[in-house]
């Protein structure tokens, strides 16, 4: 029973996986070479993480079989996935913050004397795992103590020393530097060449084209299609990530913007925003983009006063907030949908209509009291509006769809009426067709004259939606692009600027 | 209790909506399809949803308590009699006050552990005010000024400096009550019997106890608040997720504080009541009131954890507690079994809680 140098590395064959009455995987045959990169890609939700996640040992599949070098494997949980080699490196960070970054590197296996702690030898090891990736980095720091990328080099560590012969990264360079990319690709390069299967999940296209070997498109949970990377271009697997065209996901319109609405001059924080100063015009959308730490989302929380800025000054149609607070941002007509949606924009446990209404509770009230009727009413209207999927209004927020949770925190907004929009990752984390009607409402208020907002890290959602484009890094605005003047390349490296330099 | 929520049909029940037929179609359908209920649909099969769980959630205390009453009017001849249930209700007016109140504290996720302390406190208050020839309102005033002061303390600690509540609350819970001790070295300051007589044992119709009116009043006036009002709207989403009200537009911090000052004002004019029935204020009274406020607020099923809460629980999770005490001491045991059950009672009701939330979840 020795493997045949012919097997596959890694065969998956008809692996499938439900979630409630979701189907995050559906019958996934996948051949991953020995030596390969193979990049998978999908738009969020497509099933990417359900399939790590089905790698690691975490979940279960409900049908199908994994075989490596052609023998059939079982994976019920993590620590059998690493005795067969297979390390998964995740997008959320799994580190202990105290302990050091020898410690999280070496967590369970420690280097010891009988019961002591031989820690010469665990810095040791360290640093020789840490050579090729951050030669810099000194073993003995408490993980907390590192920048938030420098954390990620430490959890990709702990997965390299696993000897794996399988390695999956679930987009693993969310939060690091160009600098720290480049060190990544090529060391994700140098496994390779030694046989090691590295399967790299992403929707950052740049990376894949010129990373990858091949590259495997998920939709909706199916496998669409596999092409090797010179055999396919950009084009092609958006459609095939998307199921349409470009043209068809973003609406075009002309647009005639008007008078400042938004003016923000030198928002400041210590640390995290640096004079922020930008306007936005009636009935003009502009994207902001930066990366993991730019400032973006201190930025969004700021304008809204949800943050504290130390100094500068907002401003809603002509009028001054000064430094806002929550309250008199939205009184004065901006509406904030936050990034976060479970977490930051949605209270879970109260109905759709309470979820609705909350932003606009002094309007439909009367001397305190809530007018019942007025709230039902309102509530309604705005899930046909919206055409918000939920078997009613009464029924708890947290069992609506992701898209469809998001039209409920567009919806709260949409009845404040107000006269600024600021858009915190708007689509992430809902499907395409939510997606599509997000944009297209989006397009309706800026028609109507809202002035918009959008911060986004998806750059061709910036790209395709704004009338004009910011960049912030190390929270300060970078560079301003117009619409249509302006690649995806140029747009990140503005991005990144400020970081790399 | 639901009132003015539009009744389930007949038809079709206690149903949750993800067995309602196409509920779970209409989530998964394309963009495109068509899926509008009509409005009457829209907003009938949620109202179902929420009657439904009230009414699994409420009918079990209900039932817990009259099988303790059914078991101690075995037990006892006494204890299902008109007197004893007037002293039921008058020993628990006190207690349920100062609870009503808390119930809207742990809904908007805080704690107060001061409430004891200071309906001690007031009750001095109210004792030296009347000794110092001051009137009966001058009194329940100066018991609620200082009701008022420890709420304000207790809610500025909490949302302008951000300090953790229990933190907060057990500190002034210690230095109200060392203040009662020392403005009295620890003796109690009786006052004459005609003060405050109409307060303490005054009756109404049908000899209801002042303070049970006074009681209901409070229950009913914390009830409208929370189901009908902004503000208690705003404690629910402030409780359910502090981030997300905040981001909505909510003043999170004047809610809070808004909360933490009910609290106080409740606490300081349920010393009032006390001192009135004792003819005395006392710096030793009410000790360990908060934990058994607390007790009453879970059992009627807060969630320690904010955002979810029934006043009307909250009331017959006091009413649990009285009884229990009543019927125990009708039926002689010792104060220490009485314990016990206490604590026993409490335990139970909290764990059939987690299993019915566990199941559902």
């Amino acid at each position: 029973m020795t493997p045949s140098p012919d097997d596959p590395r890694l065969r998956l064959s008809g692996i499938a996986k439900a979630f409630g009455g979701i189907q995050a995987v559906r019958g996934v045959s996948l051949d991953v070479r020995r030596g390969e990169i193979l990049a998978l890609c999908g738009e969020n939700g497509a099933g990417k993480s359900t399939l790590a996640k089905i790698l690691a040992g975490e979940i279960a599949p409900d049908a199908g079989t994994i075989a490596l070098d052609g023998q059939p494997i079982h994976l019920p949980d993590p620590a059998s996935a690493h005795r067969m080699g297979i390390a998964v490196i995740y997008q959320e960070l799994n580190y202990v913050p105290t302990l050091t970054v020898a410690e999280n590197v070496l967590l369970g296996r420690l280097p010891h004397r009988g019961p002591i702690v031989d820690w010469d030898a665990v810095n040791r090891e360290a640093r020789a795992i840490l050579a090729p990736l951050a030669p810099h980095l000194d073993p003995r720091l408490p993980v907390a103590a590192l920048p938030v990328a420098e954390r990620q080099v430490v959890e990709i560590a702990r997965a390299l020393s696993l000897d794996a012969r399988v390695i999956v990264m679930d987009e693993p360079t969310a939060a690091l530097s160009q600098q720290e990319v480049h060190r990544l690709f090529a060391l994700v390069r140098h496994l390779a060449s030694t046989g090691v299967s590295v399967i790299y999940i992403s929707h950052r296209l740049d990376e894949v084209f010129s990373l990858a070997d091949r590259i495997a498109v998920l939709r909706d949970g199916a496998l669409v299609d596999v092409w090797a990377v010179n055999q396919t271009n950009r084009a092609e697997l958006v459609r095939a990530m998307v199921g349409r065209s470009v043209e068809e996901l973003y609406p075009r319109r002309e647009s005639t913007p008007g008078e400042p609405m938004l003016e923000v001059r030198d928002l400041s924080r210590v640390g995290k925003l640096v004079d922020v100063s930008f306007s936005v015009r009636t009935g003009e959308i502009v994207g902001v983009f930066g990366l993991l730490g730019s400032g973006a989302d201190v930025l969004v929380k700021a304008l809204f006063g949800a943050v504290r800025a130390d100094r500068g000054e907002v401003i809603v149609g002509g009028r001054s907030l000064g430094l806002p607070t929550p309250g008199r941002a939205r009184r004065a007509g901006i509406a904030l949908v936050p990034g976060e949606r479970k977490e930051e924009g949605l209270v879970l446990g109260m109905s759709v209509r309470e979820n609705l209404s909350l932003s606009t509770l002094s309007a439909i009230s009367e001397w305190g009291f809530i007018k019942q009727r007025t709230e039902r009413t309102h509530a309604v209207e705005m899930v046909r509006a919206l055409q918000v999927r939920t078997p009613g209004i009464e029924v708890p927020v947290g069992r609506l769809s992701g898209g469809n949770q998001q039209k409920v925190v567009l919806g709260r907004w949409l009845q404040a009426r107000p006269r600024v929009f600021v858009l915190e990752e708007p689509t992430r984390g809902i499907d395409v067709g939510a997606k599509v009607e997000v944009y297209r409402l989006m397009e309706n208020l800026a028609e109507e004259g809202a002035a918009i907002l959008l911060v986004s890290s998806e750059l061709p959602e910036i790209l395709s939606m704004s009338d004009r484009i910011l960049t912030i890094a190390d929270g300060r605005l970078t560079a301003e692009f117009r619409r249509g003047a302006v690649t995806q390349e140029e747009v990140l490296d503005s991005a990144i600027g400020g970081a790399a330099a | 209790m639901p009132l003015g929520e539009p009744r389930p049909s007949p038809a079709t029940g206690f149903d949750t909506a993800t067995s309602s037929p196409g509920a779970h179609d209409d989530l998964r359908s394309p963009p495109g399809a068509p899926v509008h209920p009509t409005q009457a649909d829209l907003s009938e099969r949620g109202a179902r949803v929420t009657l439904g769980r009230l009414w699994d959630a409420g009918i079990g205390l209900l039932v817990v308590y009259a099988a303790i009453v059914i078991a101690f009017s075995q037990l006892s001849e006494f204890f299902l009699t008109k007197n004893n249930f007037l002293n039921i209700l008058v020993g628990v007016s006190i207690l349920g006050i100062v609870a009503a109140t808390q119930t809207m504290v742990i809904i908007s996720r805080g704690f107060d552990l001061s409430v004891g302390s200071t309906v001690a406190l007031a009750g001095v208050v109210t004792a030296e005010i009347l000794n110092a020839g001051g009137s009966d309102p001058l009194a329940v005033s100066g018991a609620i000024g200082v009701g008022l002061a420890v709420g304000l303390v207790n809610g500025l600690l909490i949302t302008v400096v951000h300090v953790n509540p229990l933190i907060t609350t057990l500190a002034t819970l210690s230095i109200v009550r060392g203040i009662a001790y020392v403005w009295t070295d620890a003796l109690t300051q009786s006052f004459p019997g005609p003060n405050l007589r109409w307060l303490g044992t005054g009756r109404v119709f049908w000899d209801i106890p002042v303070s049970v009116l006074i009681m209901l009043a409070v229950f009913v006036v914390v009830w409208l608040t929370l189901r009908f009002t902004t503000f208690g709207r705003s404690l629910v989403a402030v409780g359910g997720n502090p981030r997300a009200a905040l981001l909505a537009g909510i003043d999170v911090g004047r809610v809070q504080l808004a909360a933490y000052v009910i609290s106080g004002l409740s606490a300081g004019f349920a010393g009032a009541i006390l001192a009135a029935q004792l003819s005395a204020g006392s710096p030793q009274a009410a000790n360990g009131l908060e934990l058994n406020v607390v007790a009453a607020v879970v059992l009627g099923g807060a969630s320690l954890a904010g955002g979810r809460g029934r006043v009307w629980g909250t009331l017959l999770g006091a009413l649990i507690m009285e009884t229990l005490r009543n019927g125990l001491v009708l039926t002689d045991v010792s104060s220490f079994y009485q314990m016990i059950a206490w604590g026993a009672v409490l335990l139970l009701a909290v764990v059939i809680d987690q299993l019915r939330r566990g199941e559902g979840s």
